[in-house]
């Protein structure tokens, strides 16, 4: 059963994400009800120092002018009375005029409300207040008093423009600290997630060594009691796993291991009988060259079957040594009976040197060109070409070519093109290319086919692999 | 007087085709079905090679191996089931001076077996005694003095030596040297003059952690120091 998980976002930045978020969404809450609760509580302490202050106030101008009203000792009597603030500014209002030390303050249309004037007049010696903008924008706080002895309105208009001015920077404040504290957030995010994700990384990483054929790769058993299940649940994966092959590849060891001994038997034998062909009859003499070729056959596929199940217990290690590819070369087609077979070195020097291991090299240029013998009517040229610290060695045929189709499948085991499957004489064992591909991934190299480039029939074998292995 | 052959197989049937096959090339074979009778027969049957199976029951084919190296340089190859680097460079330091892998052509089994019969061969016929430092070779002799004291090499390894000493100073490769002394073509088995090598300096060198005469050249392959 797959076991899903979520497209999209990534995890790391998805935890990120939510600490960036938790911290801003618990400053701005913050932010806001700490913002109201300064604001409410400085309006609250102005207003009731500011109605004490115009009570008193208040009082004083109902006590003075209690019998006449003269604008001009009323005006005095006015600008002796202190607010709570320096700016504070009382007025007098008798029968629609205003008597001030600051008239435009309460002149100005709009400055105070027709409402406010009716709720003062109305109201009782509590009087009434409002808060609202001046004209020219000031926020105020407008509080009026009946003088009933004469039958005159007292206010007492108190600017309020310091408190928003602390207000609007205990908001700026809270705006910076805010984002201060989500970037924070976000940084700790990313810290923490990548120290929560780092056991997921350790995992991804050890499956990821699996996958590519270190079977031997482990997680470390840490103290952490909460990833202990999945430390051991997949290092017993991997150990299963890793039994599973080997049983396999000692299976398939062991089967070759038993074969090689009657074989030797059948191999000594048949040569035996093939010093004294002569005294054969023709029946005779053509079921022994069956019995000898299907034997080389038998023989082959045995060692094959053989390499292959080292490979599958990685316990194969490259015995590298220098040479020249040139040299190499020729012993190659001389070996395999190519030997006029045309070698080029297309941008690299003959004298060009390599590394590598010497016998598993001769295996892959062997395999290719018996593969060109016995389905391409045999190799035409071998090319040597070099690129960066790669060198790239192409065997050349013009023999049927490989479908498309088939040119990826081809180097799997037991794998034969369509035309392969008729076994002639002399056909491969099916496991020829596949150790191909094989021993150059040992070396950090590769194989693929192609067709010629002009056109013409057959196919291209290249070789790559790095000039010096690391 | 033919070529002798001792034969150390348990399994009759591949004795049996091996000795036929031997017996083919005109050889004499002397068989042995275990290590305990091949160290038995050994001492009388004045065989000129021996052929020892690794997997024996009882005493195996390393053990015999060592026991005949002890009583004689006579040329040993190695038969062995697996080719994995174990097996064949335990083998070779077992005292073996070829190995062969089962399935083997019989062909090739003669050819090994002819290669190591050859006589030591001298490669320059100018060479007289050489000297280098406390190391003295004297090719005439088949010796080898290092201070003063005699020391045996097997034919196999006073060959090697006599090919490194043919021009001190000169890098040979692997593939040189396995061409001289085993007859091998361009393909064989480098782990043979790897092994050979380790096995004459723990001879020659008075250090062998820290070769004096024998040298190593990176990749390319050995030289002798003068």
């Amino acid at each position: 059963m797959p076991i899903r998980f979520r497209r999209g976002v990534r995890l790391r930045a998805r935890v990120t994400l939510a600490f960036g978020l938790s911290a801003l969404l618990l400053t701005t809450v913050l932010s806001i009800v700490t913002y109201l609760l300064v604001r409410d509580n400085l309006l609250e302490t102005r207003e009731q120092s500011a109605q004490s202050v115009a009570t008193v106030n208040a009082n004083q101008a109902q006590r003075r002018i209690i019998e006449e009203i003269d604008t001009g000792t009323t005006r005095d009597l006015l600008s002796n009375l202190r607010g709570v603030r320096a700016e504070s500014t009382p007025a007098i209002r008798l029968d629609n005029t205003w008597i001030s030390a600051d008239p435009v303050l309460f002149e100005a249309p709009g400055n105070i409300h027709n409402e406010l004037l009716d709720l003062v007049s109305t109201s009782d010696s509590s009087g009434a207040k409002m808060k609202y903008r001046l004209s020219n924008g000031t926020p105020v706080l407008v509080i009026g008093f009946p003088l009933t002895a004469s039958n005159a309105l007292y206010f007492e208009a108190t600017p309020l423009d310091d408190i928003e001015d602390t207000l609007n920077a205990l908001s700026q404040i809270l705006i910076v600290t805010s984002a201060g504290i989500c970037l924070l957030g976000i940084a700790i995010g990313a810290f923490a997630s990548r120290r929560l994700l780092l056991p997921v990384e350790k995992v991804g990483q050890a499956a990821r060594a699996i996958a590519t054929g270190d079977l031997t790769a482990r997680l470390e058993v840490g103290r952490d009691r909460d990833l202990e299940q999945l430390t051991d649940s997949f290092n017993q994966m991997a150990t299963n796993l890793e039994e599973r092959i080997q049983a396999d590849a000692k299976f398939a060891s062991n089967v070759s291991h038993e074969l090689r001994s009657p074989l030797t038997t059948i191999m000594a034998s048949l040569e035996v009988l093939n010093s004294d062909k002569d005294t054969l009859n023709d029946a005779s003499s053509v079921a022994l060259d069956l019995l000898t070729e299907d034997l080389e056959r038998f023989r082959q596929l045995v060692e094959d079957l053989l390499e292959i199940s080292r490979y599958e217990v990685n316990a194969n290690a490259l015995d590298l040594e220098r040479f020249l590819l040139n040299e190499f070369l020729r012993a190659i087609a001389l070996q395999s009976g190519n030997q006029f077979l045309e070698i080029e070195f297309l941008n690299c020097a003959e004298e060009t040197i390599i590394e590598a291991d010497k016998r598993r090299l001769a295996r892959v240029m062997n395999n290719l060109l018996e593969n060109a013998t016995n389905y391409a009517g045999g190799a035409t040229r071998i090319t040597v070409k070099q690129a960066n610290n790669d060198i790239e060695i192409s065997i050349e045929d013009h023999g049927p070519g490989i479908p498309e189709e088939e040119r990826n499948t081809i180097f799997e085991r037991f794998a034969r093109g369509a035309e392969g499957g008729r076994r002639g004489k002399g056909t491969g064992t099916g496991l020829g290319l596949s150790l191909v591909a094989e021993h150059l991934k040992l070396h950090g190299g590769q194989v693929n086919v192609k067709s010629h480039a002009n056109g013409k029939d057959g196919s291209v074998f290249s070789i790559t692999l790095p000039k010096v292995i690391k | 007087m033919s070529t002798k052959v001792l034969v150390v197989e348990d399994d009759e049937r591949i004795r049996t085709a091996v000795r036929l096959a031997l017996e083919n090339e005109g050889w004499e074979v002397v068989e042995a079905r275990s290590g305990e009778e091949a160290l038995q027969v050994f001492p009388e049957a004045n065989a000129d090679i021996v052929l020892i199976d690794i997997m024996l029951p009882g005493i195996d084919g390393f053990e015999v191996c060592r026991t005949v190296r002890k009583q004689s340089d006579i040329p040993v190859v190695m038969v062995t089931a697996r080719d994995d680097t174990h097996d064949v460079v335990a083998g070779l330091e077992a005292g073996a001076d070829d190995y062969l892998t089962k399935p083997f052509a019989p062909k090739e089994l003669s050819a090994r077996i002819r290669a190591l019969l050859r006589r030591v061969r001298i490669p320059t016929t100018e060479l007289s005694n050489l000297e280098f430092g406390d190391l003295k070779i004297l090719p005439d002799q088949g010796q080898v003095i290092v201070g003063e004291r005699t020391t045996h090499l097997t034919r196999t390894e006073f060959q090697l030596l006599i090919e490194l000493a043919s021009a001190p100073g000169r890098v040979f490769s692997r593939d040189e040297l396995l061409e001289r002394v085993w007859g091998r073509g361009y393909f064989g088995d480098g782990r043979l003059v790897d092994v050979h090598i380790r096995r004459l300096r723990k001879k020659i060198e008075p250090e062998d952690a820290k070769p004096r005469y024998v040298i190593t050249v990176r990749g390319f392959g050995y030289k002798l120091q003068g």
